[in-house]
């Protein structure tokens, strides 16, 4: 296989859900509206630590409003995510409970015909609180021996006591780590900090319930995932699944926090089939904010390595804290160190990683799932042994890095298969001319106020969590690929597009397959029902999956297409072709090498049905048997104001390696928008919890929640981006992923350009002006790393010593 | 309680609606005329998503009670295209990927169409000024403001 | 508990047609002024206030004045930042106030909000305040006696008592802001240091200054977001009259700002980047100030 000519991959095309977008016609979740619809309230407890003593709902219940507490729900333990196998998966979730573990948890809901009455009959629950001790930091959190947030979590039938409120840890050994930092000539050891980043998708996740005559439910979900909501809501309420159905609407933005099942949707279900009508819940933001937000991760890396810069031994030692309730924090341990492995080429590696409880908003997947955290630290770690070593950044890097015919690990390390495509050398260097690499000046030889610097940072995504061996994730999509009877195609996947335009690329890739033009496939409305299983649109698969599995069924329904039109031009099947006829808006089979012997597509599915032959159809479920590596790379130029610590984005250079790019223009805009938020992590994104009350300092709202604006960002003349020309094998025709490789390593090409700047290391994130001024004072005093701030009680060496275990 | 009269002008079609002093104007847009394509992003005056022209100008319908509104035209992103014809800005935000999710991009129209309306060839300047108010969490604003320009000049243009 | 999404609170709304009706109205109980409502309601979603009768002042006419005559600039409380920002009086006359009206929030917030409001909010981080202060502008203060429309003029630098406090009493209302014309020789500007573009300050401040020849003859300072009030400086002011500036004078007497100050640490950032960054912030301004004042250039030395 490899690249061709191509009538639809890498051109623009206005995007297939765009015309409802831009008119206002698009529904989201908040704008399902069915008749006799009531509106749901949430109530969500205001300490950070309690058990409800009493509720009293019957004010509310007086007003006319349904109500539901922990006593109206099943009684049942979960996980609300669903993508690792069950073995994998801690359960620490109730729908509804009687303790409260965070403020902003979810205790209760009432549904009633308008907002206002819902919102007035929620204000009138009387709730009586026991208050418990409460853990706003690891280290308290870890020293508690009673008052846990949770005392005990299922893993599939087997119940695990929790012990100072250590959610789970995992590690990793691999050589003889002792015997390679003997080895090594220089070793660089730090301890980074990254921030816990709210998603801010624009829209609340909502969700819409309604209840059918059968018993079953039809619900309208903000979510990623379709088919894992439909299995969850089933088995908490016993509906046989034919009776659940999940209707793919389009979401607000996601960024990770749909991959779960928000608890909004299950309330959401609890409060419907109560009130027996449809109900509707859009949570105000200040909700919204304590649902979830970015995992935290500290973390220590100690990296060796010798004169030649070989890498000779690693040790990482990560503490996460995931906040009130277990989103899946081991599979994040796990790819944790995946990360770390898949980065650099290294055969002595050591790791620990833990996962602490405390009593505030669950953290989970964004953009990245970890790899944003750990690139930072391992392309900081790089940078500085380059400098020891005197290497150049870019040869230390095309050295070490994991390439071609070497291992990926592409979630955690259960998930590997063989890197077959890599441009990395090609991303590094072109990028290296772009930004002028070559004329960077030392830090040293910066002067005056302002000063600017350039640095880089290169990472990768995996596309998907497909291997030759299944891993602990869950990797298929199914789809269903029909021709009908005028030529035109419905592609039926439960597949979801986040905005990326993962869809337009499927419909793409039949098109290209089937050889119709672009607008004659339709992508079908897609719900549980319709549509077999797809694990969720989330670890940039996307493309290469669902991508991957749509083309495999086009081919399969090309097939049955090829064999009745070999019945009609009587020539046999190897021998038929097809292409786009765009004179005639119309697909065509001809014979190879008699082009006058054709027919249209159309055609061909009327004689198919006229004589009783069938729909050219097929629906199949596909695994993709690889997790290939999309690579890229940021070069950053930065101004810093070294009086106020202000620091502008002044250029940028981002080279992707997505192999065959299906929506050029699309695909760009990963790139800005994973830069955007990338930057915004680096330099200004983050949550912060009031010791005392346990609530958010921000106070959910978004005036004290800042993200760039379209002022603080480079516009597109000081944005260069640019496609590596690789072609991924195991992918469809050529591509790979794209999405979470846009942000992963923007935090540290961006702290790598302050350091060329200003001459400190910056080991935290964000990287406030407020730090940058303190850090200067401090350079003046001859330190140049920045580290985190370090309560001498507060180290990770120190609490992971108490972890006996280790 | 003290409901009141109104009248509104959306779309330029008149409405005479019955509210309460507290009711604000997205929620009588959306709940009550059906008006989806106006959307709450964050009910503080931060996100902008809720943007609506009110008598040509943005303002934030989630800040605004509906009873101030009284009198006034308004118009919400179903009101921009003509006869079924997309504004040249629709038409842009399709053609230069400007559209993402999509939560943002109809309070992110009708503050461009603003802009337009009043400065024809704005700035680079003048445009991310306009916007600024319009949170978009998806595509880090190049191709919106991409959009923006290439819809200012199909539109001197087409004025030419 | 309280929603942004929706008022739950029950209150009363009238849109006054004059002043006389408003004033009476505002006697009552739980009453507010609303302008543009964009504080006002903010406060009323995250139940910081209860209000039982909202007054609209916009259909006021005679708030809706704008006039610069007779060597002062009139502002009626109905006047909204939008109509201000595009005003070639201002734009030329008062920059300092021009610029701090584009950095408040965003075309939407301008297009609803009004300079008074700003004011009557009383945020220690009000963008409009300090440039209003170093241009000596008043406040009138309407308010109703028996059946007569009693006003009262105080300075704007005596206007705020506190964080959200002013000198406002029941039944009173800010009908305007004057703001006299800047004398011939002297220049202004506004300076802001804030997350974003679009944002709150973390600090801000308005430099104002009557140049004679070479030499500062007089200077107005004020700074917002680091104490209570935005406060004028007058550490600094004295140490900058009588002047001849240069980069390291103007930087030794910005460096004295932290004695007028009493910053917090909080959301936004620190008392000391408060402190700290203030002096820059003067420093930085000052340059614009003077040379709209119509100083040289001023050198290093």
């Amino acid at each position: 296989m490899e690249k061709r000519d191509y009538h639809y991959l890498g051109k623009d095309f206005p995007r297939k859900d765009g015309f409802a977008r831009v008119t206002g016609k698009e529904v989201y979740p908040s704008d399902v509206a069915l008749n006799g619809m009531f509106f749901g309230k949430i109530l969500r407890s205001p300490h950070p630590h309690a058990k409800i003593k009493s509720i009293d709902t019957s004010e509310a219940e007086k007003m006319g409003a349904v109500c539901i507490t922990y006593r109206d729900v099943p009684d049942k333990y979960f996980n609300v995510r669903l993508v690792s196998v069950p073995r994998s998966t801690y359960m620490d979730w109730q729908i509804l409970s009687n303790k409260v573990r965070q403020v902003g948890e979810p205790f209760a809901a009432v549904a009633a015909e308008t907002e206002e009455l819902a919102q007035r009959a929620a204000e009138s629950v009387k709730v009586e609180w026991e208050i418990l001790p409460s853990y706003l930091n690891t280290e308290d959190a870890m020293n508690a021996t009673e008052n846990l947030i949770h005392d005990h979590v299922y893993l599939e039938d087997e119940k695990i006591e929790i012990k100072n409120n250590i959610a789970c840890m995992r590690e990793l050994t691999e050589g003889d780590v002792t015997a390679g930092f003997k080895e090594a000539d220089v070793i660089v050891e730090n301890e980074f900090v990254t921030p816990r980043v709210y998603h801010c998708q624009l829209e609340p996740r909502s969700s819409v319930c309604k209840p059918e005559p059968d018993g079953g439910v039809t619900v309208w979900p903000s979510t990623q995932a379709l088919h894992n909501t439909r299995i969850l809501i089933g088995e908490l309420f016993d509906i046989p699944l034919n009776k659940v159905n999940v209707v793919r609407v389009t979401g607000g933005g996601h960024f990770g926090s749909g991959i779960h099942t928000n608890r909004v949707i299950l309330i959401n279900v609890a409060l419907a089939l109560k009130a027996g009508t449809p109900v509707k819940i859009i949570p105000d933001r200040e909700g919204d904010i304590y649902e979830h937000c970015r995992y935290p991760v500290r973390y220590t890396l100690k990296v060796g390595a010798k004169k030649d810069g070989t890498l000779v031994a690693g040790e990482m030692k990560a503490l996460v804290d995931i906040g009130s309730h277990h989103i899946q924090a081991f599979a994040f341990l796990g790819v944790l160190v995946g990360w770390w492995h898949s980065l650099y080429r290294c055969k002595n590696l050591k790791y620990k990683g833990i996962a602490v409880y405390t009593n505030k908003a669950p953290s989970c997947a964004m953009q990245g799932y970890g790899a944003p955290q750990v690139t930072f630290g391992v392309e900081t770690t790089m940078s500085m042994l380059a400098e020891k070593l005197g290497m150049d950044y870019l040869e230390f890097r095309l050295k070490n890095y994991v390439g071609l015919g070497e291992t990926f690990w592409g979630q955690g390390p259960t998930v590997r298969s063989t890197i077959r495509s890599d441009g990395v050398e090609e991303l590094i260097t072109r990028g290296a001319e772009l930004i002028g690499w070559n004329n960077r000046q030392p830090p040293e030889k910066k002067t005056g106020r302002y000063r600017r610097g350039i640095g880089m940072a290169r990472g990768f995504h995996t596309s998907g969590t497909g291997a030759p061996v299944p891993g602990e994730v869950k990797d298929y999509t199914t789809a269903m690929v029909k021709i009908n009877e005028d030529g035109s195609v419905d592609v039926l996947t439960s597949l979801m597009d986040q905005g990326g335009g993962t869809l337009d690329a499927a419909a793409k890739l039949v098109a290209e397959e089937l050889g119709v033009p672009f607008d004659k496939v339709g992508i079908s409305p897609a719900d549980t029902r319709s549509t077999g299983y797809d694990v969720c649109t989330h670890a940039t698969r996307g493309v290469y999956c669902g991508g991957g599995a749509v083309l495999e069924v086009a081919r399969k329904a090309k097939e049955v297409l090829l064999e009745y039109a070999s019945r009609i031009l009587e020539a046999p099947v190897h021998a038929l072709k097809t292409r786009p006829d765009l004179e005639r808006e119309q697909g065509e089979v001809y014979v190879d090498g008699m082009e006058e012997k054709s027919i249209t597509i159309a055609e061909v599915a009327q004689t198919a049905m006229n004589n009783d032959w069938g729909t050219a159809i097929f629906a199949k479920s596909h695994r993709m048997i690889a997790c290939p590596p999309a690579f890229t790379t940021f070069f950053v130029e930065v101004e810093v104001d070294t009086e106020t610590g202000r620091v502008t984005i002044e250029r940028v250079v981002a080279g992707s390696d997505a192999g065959v790019v299906i929506n050029p223009s699309l695909a760009r805009g990963q790139i800005h928008g994973g830069f955007y938020r990338g930057a915004g992590m680096a330099l200004l994104e983050d949550t912060h919890y009031d010791e005392k009350t346990g609530r958010l300092t921000n106070l959910g709202l978004l005036t004290d929640y800042k993200m760039l604006g379209p002022e603080d960002l480079p516009d597109e003349e000081h944005f260069q981006t640019f496609f590596a020309n690789t072609y991924e094998p195991t992918g469809p025709m050529g591509a790979k992923g794209i999405g979470e490789a846009a942000l992963n390593p923007v935090p540290a090409a961006v702290a790598s350009a302050i350091q060329n700047a200003t001459g400190i290391w910056f080991t935290k994130l964000p990287i406030l002006p407020e730090d940058i001024v303190k850090a200067l004072r401090q350079k003046k005093e001859g330190i140049a790393t920045f580290e985190p701030e370090k309560d001498k009680n507060h180290t990770i060496e120190r609490e992971f010593l108490k972890i006996r275990s280790f | 309680m003290n409901e009141r009269q109104i009248v509104l002008e959306v779309n330029g079609k008149e409405y005479k609606l019955t509210v309460k002093p507290n009711e604000l104007l997205i929620n009588v847009l959306r709940e009550r005329l059906g008006l989806m394509g106006t959307k709450y992003g964050c009910g503080v005056g931060e996100c902008g998503a809720c943007t609506v022209l009110m008598d040509g100008n943005p303002v934030l319908s989630c800040q605004m009670l509906a009873l101030s509104a009284s009198g006034s035209k308004i118009t919400t992103i179903e009101g921009i295209a003509q006869n079924g014809r997309l504004h040249p800005l629709q038409e842009a935000f399709l053609d230069e990927g400007a559209v993402q999710c999509g939560f943002c991009t109809p309070g992110m129209i009708l503050s461009a169409k603003a802009l337009l309306d009043k400065k024809p060839n704005p700035t680079d300047m003048e445009i991310k000024e306009a916007i600024r108010g319009n949170i978009c969490r998806c595509t880090g604003y190049i191709n919106i403001l991409r959009a923006i320009k290439t819809a200012s000049l199909k539109l001197s243009e087409r004025s030419r | 508990m309280s929603s942004s999404r929706i008022i739950t609170q029950d209150f009363d709304y009238i849109k006054a047609v004059s002043l006389g009706e408003a004033l009476e109205s505002l006697a009552k109980d739980g009453a507010r002024v609303f302008a543009g409502g964009t504080d006002l309601l903010n406060k009323i979603k995250t139940a910081r206030d209860n209000p039982k009768l909202l007054v609209d002042i916009t259909g006021i006419e005679e708030l809706k004045g704008f006039s610069f005559s007779e060597g002062c600039l009139l502002i009626g409380a109905a006047v909204r930042l939008s109509f201000l920002e595009d005003e070639k009086v201002i734009t030329e006359r008062y920059p300092a106030l021009h610029e701090a009206i584009k950095s408040l929030g965003s075309v939407q917030i301008r297009n609803m909000a009004t300079l008074a409001g700003n004011l009557c909010n009383a945020s220690p981080i009000a963008d409009t305040a300090p440039p209003l202060m170093v241009y000596d502008a008043e406040v009138e203060i309407s308010r109703l006696h028996n059946t007569r429309i009693e006003k009262r003029i105080i300075s704007l630098k005596d206007f705020f008592t506190g964080p959200g406090q002013t000198v406002l009493q029941k039944g009173e209302m800010v009908t305007g802001v004057r703001v006299p014309e800047p004398m011939a020789s002297s220049g202004a500007a506004f300076g802001k240091i804030a997350r974003v573009t679009m944002d709150l300050a973390k600090v801000n401040c308005a430099v104002w200054l009557k140049r004679e020849e070479a030499v500062v003859a007089e200077a107005r300072i004020a700074v917002g977001g680091a104490a209570p009030v935005p406060v004028r400086v007058e550490k600094v002011e004295k140490a900058l009259a009588g002047m001849r500036p240069s980069s390291k004078r103007i930087s030794q007497a910005a460096a004295l700002v932290g004695e007028n100050l009493s910053p917090i640490s909080d959301v936004r950032s620190t008392a000391k980047y408060r402190t700290d960054t203030a002096s820059v912030l003067i420093r930085d301004t000052f340059f614009p100030a003077w040379k709209r004042s119509g100083g040289e250039e001023i050198t290093d030395e």
